[in-house]
């Protein structure tokens, strides 16, 4: 995916609407500076995608695909359940540490765009929720698992994740590896053995 | 909330207006409940409330700024009923987390408009609206503080520093399951997952077995309070604004 990167037209117009969003906030961003950054005709915007909302809505989507499988494929190219948890909550800080102006305005500013976004984000999260399931199952020990546990595993390291795109913290997300895959062992496989 | 007579109905003024703002926040937080924020538009609000644009217009600036107002009002409801709580058992203890965390699970239960508005809603009515949020969830992160205290006594540890990072894991993890059945349009039924959110804020303080132990255990004056007030969380019913109970005390002045 080229979110915030060069190629077509339509990669370019995706890019130019996260950086316009993540610059003014949804409302104040405006469909002629979205073409001019591009470097694309209003004719063809309005061609590719319409209007704005369709082509941020796009943009949210191409992020979350993208961050998604940079996520699964760290996963599982670990050797152990252990290492699958650093490599996938390492690269979901380095993705969004990369990424910070389509962090921002997917994940804070864009959050105003309407319940699309919000279903964005929410399938996302409960994408993220299913992996981990899938991953519990090479855990070394599940006591008493319940149904709410990776849901509230992944909303924790959302929220502490967002915390920092919100203060303009992005480049600092890779520090918290430690910290929220220890929060995710220990709400696996029990704080004894996490 | 009843609309006034109109006319000679010899109320004082000063309540008369609070009853209107009421009344308009009351409103707005129907309107957002069904409509959602983005849709809402003041003439809904008014029509609603029963009040003229005039009015309107004299205690907001507009929709968002009616917003913010609803959202602080609801925020010091539910905080009046957390109040409530830490009158009852001052003594930091599990059973006073639990205490806390069921009595905001059955608000919401009992007034899914105001749930939705705090936990929903809020992100659509842009970054002013959210940083009321994050304040929120800040101030429930502080109510973590003596279960580190617990957590040094338990393991013999010299520090009870709290864990900023994992405070924001724990509270954002509950916020956001919270969120999940508020949307899948479960409200009423998020008392009944208090167990489980507990065992995921214990475990880290207490232990696994500890936190199981205590999370699935209902305390004994509960079930006794249960049986008085057949279990209903309407004997704590609160209304969405009502800026007039607003209590905050010194533990929760900040969310």
């Amino acid at each position: 995916v080229t979110v915030g990167g060069l190629g077509s037209d339509r990669a370019r117009l995706l890019g130019a609407v996260v950086d316009e969003v993540a610059e003014r906030g949804y409302e104040a961003a405006a469909l002629d500076r979205i073409c001019e950054r591009a470097g694309v005709p209003e004719a063809l915007f309005k061609e590719l995608f319409g209007d704005k909302h369709t082509c941020f809505l796009a943009a949210c989507q191409a992020l979350a695909d993208d961050l998604m499988a940079d996520v699964a494929s760290s996963v599982h190219c670990a050797a152990n359940w252990r290492e699958s948890v650093h490599a996938g909550v390492g690269a979901f800080l380095g993705y969004l540490a990369d990424h910070p102006r389509a962090a921002s305005a997917c994940m804070v500013e864009g959050l105003a765009a309407g319940p699309e976004a919000l279903e964005i984000r929410d399938r996302t999260l409960r994408s993220f929720a299913t992996l981990l399931e899938a991953l519990q199952e090479f855990a070394p020990t599940i006591p008493d698992p319940h149904s709410l546990r990776s849901e509230l595993t992944v909303g924790g390291i959302y929220e502490t994740a967002m915390t920092r795109i919100r203060n303009q913290e992005s480049s600092t997300l890779p520090d918290l590896e430690p910290s929220l895959s220890h929060f995710l062992l220990a709400a696996a496989v029990g704080h004894d053995s996490a | 909330v009843e609309q006034l007579p109109t006319g000679r109905h010899g109320l004082d003024r000063a309540f008369v207006v609070a009853n209107q703002r009421d009344r308009i926040l009351d409103a707005l937080a129907q309107e957002v409940a069904e409509k959602g924020y983005r849709a809402v538009t003041v003439s809904d609000v008014i029509a609603r409330a029963g009040v003229s644009s005039k009015t309107f217009y004299e205690f907001f600036r507009g929709k968002a700024d009616c917003f913010l107002a609803t959202y602080d009002a609801a925020v010091a409801t539910l905080m009046g009923h957390v109040d409530v709580v830490y009158q009852r058992m001052p003594d930091p203890t599990p059973e006073q987390t639990r205490a806390v965390l069921g009595t905001m699970l059955e608000v919401f239960a009992a007034e899914p408009a105001l749930a939705r508005m705090c936990l929903v809603e809020v992100a659509a009515a842009g970054p002013e609206a959210m940083q009321r949020y994050v304040a929120a969830v800040d101030g429930f992160i502080r109510l973590l503080e003596p279960l580190y205290r617990v957590r040094a006594r338990r393991l013999g540890a010299e520090s009870s520093e709290p864990d900023p990072v994992q405070g924001r894991a724990l509270v954002g993890g509950i916020a956001w399951v919270i969120y999940g059945r508020i949307v899948a349009g479960e409200t009423k039924r998020l008392p009944e997952l208090l167990p489980q959110l507990l065992q995921f804020l214990f475990a880290p303080f207490l232990g696994d077995e500890e936190a199981a132990r205590i999370a699935f255990t209902q305390p004994a004056d509960s079930r006794a309070r249960a049986r008085t007030r057949g279990g209903s969380a309407s004997a704590q019913r609160a209304r969405v604004p009502s800026e007039r109970k607003n209590r905050r005390s010194r533990r929760t002045a900040t969310a």
